[in-house]
């Protein structure tokens, strides 16, 4: 290959300390192609169904794409991979910003850490050199001053990934989260606890060596093409954030109310995107390389709220908002601000605090459970007092930290009833019962329930990508073609997710074409469409193969009985169930799977992964 | 017909309905066409077509669906103008 890779991998070893390089073949590359891709396959290499994710020998594995460092456009994004501490199976999350390019400035397309140190400890990539230095003086510190400190140790021109307390204190709903307060976070299937185990505060990268480009000049011409339309289309993204779309969501029955409860919600505008720029935008955030600028500067100067920093995104929103019947704007951005500087994942948290929510409101737990706490729907207070104990891992925040499903299963009775997650992950923002395929999605994904490993709403609600069948947005209630479909939809995220591009380009007229012709402009790889989605379609299968490992089968393939039983009573969605079991039914043949969620060897020899059988 | 506002376009606007009377039934895009003329702020300084606009601008929802440009509207419809639906 002619760029895009350094073909160098960082290998380091927290419990005694060595560091040395790996040099994978180019073969390697080209089948897995960077981010997801190569981390799933060192994962499933470097463990298996029995590794403990809190142990030493679970590896963190970071990983950036062929784009990383060049212009093509929101390719400043990374993965982070290992076995989640939440879900006890495959674990992943990707983050924006500028870690990314800035790993790859250093020469390296990933980093691996294993082992574990005895002391917090942070490692500093920077001038050819990698230091593992003491961090006594940054554990206990939140994300944000984690940031500033080493800034006045190494200068501004260091990138920081970090934990925050809660990832110290392996809290499993811990996120990474990267680039001080513009708060990149690498939030699901708890990450940051992984770090946290090794005791591991921060990756400080600090790099100017130039990615090779194969042909720059091609490269130039073909962004210029495509980024004015892109830049276009995704106005509104510019405009209002994530959050554009909040109130459209709540219409069609699609945003959570209630854990998931709720139908329709008449203070939904209160918190919408729009609300959001007429009162407390400050500023718009562009990650490395991105022409979107979907992120947000906010600060509320006065009142209990009083922050500075990355505002809310549509998910925060969602989850601190909705799924809690919280209209108080000004209180989901200082929630969200909580969860960035303590390190947790947004989305489990405001999940964790609705189910919470739900069992007070049932009587299931009451004011002896929760220390005096009101908690109650729609109560601003008791939901940031919420993310406090779980980001300090205290009272009733210290059982919810475990995630709901866990919490359901330790709290016992009618409990587990009202834990709304898919293998231990709690659901994102989006409701299968007004996406029939969200439902086949949420139940497939590899790393539990999540939005973006299909992404397939994204094709019901405006993009399309015709050279995959999709010519034109599809109707989202159907009960048959899900199977191809979502597979379709779940290679493709995995290549977009081993690429490192942003998902958001699909809504700005992305196509499978730019892809390839960017690839080729970056590494010179000629590869056709089959290739492409090969590879996609081998991730894929990888990752299920890991889970499998893990004891994962169709028994796990599921939703909560809440979602596929109890319908949406108004609005957009409403009366609407998911059919999951006849679009498994259609699923598993199109995956090449047997009929318990097993890849068949005709499949894995296919892909190429027979090395394994 | 009846078009609904939601918050952030009647503040805009000035109204948070508007009726109309459709002799035939008409594709979006047309309707589309005439909402622009009747309130240009709906293009929110945009240049182009109302095609090129269509759900990167504003969206309509109709009877809890998302409507597409080319689908039919008929004198018995309520559509409501959203801000558009992407990202999360």
């Amino acid at each position: 290959m002619k760029g895009g890779y350094w073909r160098k991998i960082l290998r380091i070893n927290l419990s005694d300390g060595r560091v040395w390089e790996q040099t994978p073949d180019e073969d390697l590359y080209r089948k897995y192609i960077g981010g997801s891709g190569i981390g799933a396959r060192f994962l499933y290499d470097l463990t298996d169904g029995n590794t403990d994710p809190l142990g030493p020998e679970n590896p963190l594995i970071f990983m950036t794409g062929p784009f990383a460092g060049t212009p093509v456009p929101t390719s400043g994004r990374h993965q982070v991979i290992a076995k989640s501490p939440l879900t006890g199976i495959y674990g992943e999350g990707d983050a924006g910003g500028t870690w990314g390019p800035g790993l790859k400035r250093c020469g390296y397309d990933g980093i691996i850490i294993e082992g574990t140190s005895d002391k917090p400890v942070y490692v500093l990539v920077s001038e050819g050199r990698v230091r593992i230095l003491d961090a006594g003086d940054l554990w206990g510190r939140d994300t944000y001053e984690t940031d500033q400190k080493l800034k006045e140790i190494h200068g501004e021109n260091i990138v920081v990934s970090s934990i925050g307390p809660s990832g110290e204190k392996l809290i499993k709903l811990s996120a990474i989260m990267h680039d001080g307060s513009d708060a990149r976070a690498v939030g699901r299937t708890g990450l940051g606890a992984v770090m946290g185990s090794k005791k591991l505060k921060a990756v400080v990268v600090s790099g100017n060596k130039k990615v090779p480009v194969a042909d720059p000049e091609g490269l130039r011409n073909s962004i210029k093409e495509l980024v004015p339309t892109m830049v276009q289309k995704t106005l509104g993204m510019k405009q209002h954030g994530t959050a554009v779309g909040t109130v459209a969501t709540e219409r069609i029955g699609d945003f959570p109310l209630k854990n998931w409860a709720g139908s329709v919600w008449d203070k939904v505008e209160n918190i919408s995107g729009q609300r959001m720029t007429e009162t407390i935008l400050t500023g718009r955030y562009f990650c490395g390389s991105c022409v979107i600028g979907c992120g947000r500067e906010v600060e509320i100067k006065e009142g209990p709220y009083r922050m500075k920093g990355a505002g809310p995104e549509y998910e925060a929103l969602g989850m601190l908002g909705g799924m809690c019947l919280v209209d108080n704007l000004e209180a989901i951005a200082y929630g969200g601000e909580l969860c960035n500087r303590y390190g947790l994942d947004v989305i489990s948290t405001g999940g964790a605090i609705a189910f919470a929510m739900e069992l007070y409101e049932q009587g299931i737990i009451d004011k002896k459970d929760t220390g005096g706490l009101d908690l109650e729907w729609g109560s601003a207070e008791a939901m940031i007092e919420m993310v406090h104990q779980i980001g300090k891992g205290e009272g009733l925040g210290r059982l919810l930290g475990h995630g709901v499903r866990e919490a359901a299963r330790r709290i016992g009775g009618r409990a587990p009833a009202f834990a709304i997650h898919t293998k231990g992950l709690e659901f994102p923002a989006h409701d299968p019962r007004a996406f029939n395929s969200i439902a086949l999605g949420y139940a497939t994904s590899n790393r539990g329930a999540c939005h973006l490993q299909a992404a397939s709403h994204m094709f019901e609600k405006t993009a399309v990508m015709p050279e995959l069948g999709i010519p034109e947005p599809k109707e989202r209630f159907r009960t048959d073609d899900q199977g191809e479909f979502v597979k379709v939809c779940q290679d493709l995220m995995c290549i977009l997710d081993s690429l490192k591009v942003c998902k958001f380009t699909l809504y700005g007229g992305l196509r499978t074409t730019h892809v390839r012709e960017w690839l080729k402009c970056v590494t010179g790889w000629d590869m056709d469409l089959e290739e492409l989605m090969a590879a996609g379609e081998r991730i894929f299968n990888l990752k299920r193969m890991y889970n499998v490992k893990c004891g994962i089968s169709r028994k796990d393939d599921t939703v909560p009985e809440r979602i596929l039983k109890q319908p949406r009573t108004e609005g957009g969605a409403k009366d609407n169930l998911p059919p999951l079991e006849s679009m498994l039914e259609e699923y598993y043949p199109a995956r090449g799977w047997d009929s318990d969620g097993v890849p068949l060897r005709e499949t894995i020899e296919k892909l190429g992964l027979e090395w394994d059988l | 017909m009846v078009v609904l506002f939601s918050r952030i376009y009647s503040e805009r606007l000035g109204c948070d309905r508007y009726e109309m009377e459709l002799k035939e039934p008409v594709k979006l895009i047309k309707l589309l066409e005439h909402l622009e003329e009747v309130f240009p702020d709906l293009k929110n300084q945009s240049k182009g077509e109302v095609a090129d606009r269509y759900a990167s601008h504003y969206l309509c929802i109709g009877n809890g669906r998302i409507l597409r440009p080319g689908d039919t509207i008929t004198n018995r419809d309520t559509i409501e103008i959203v801000p558009p639906i992407m990202g999360g």
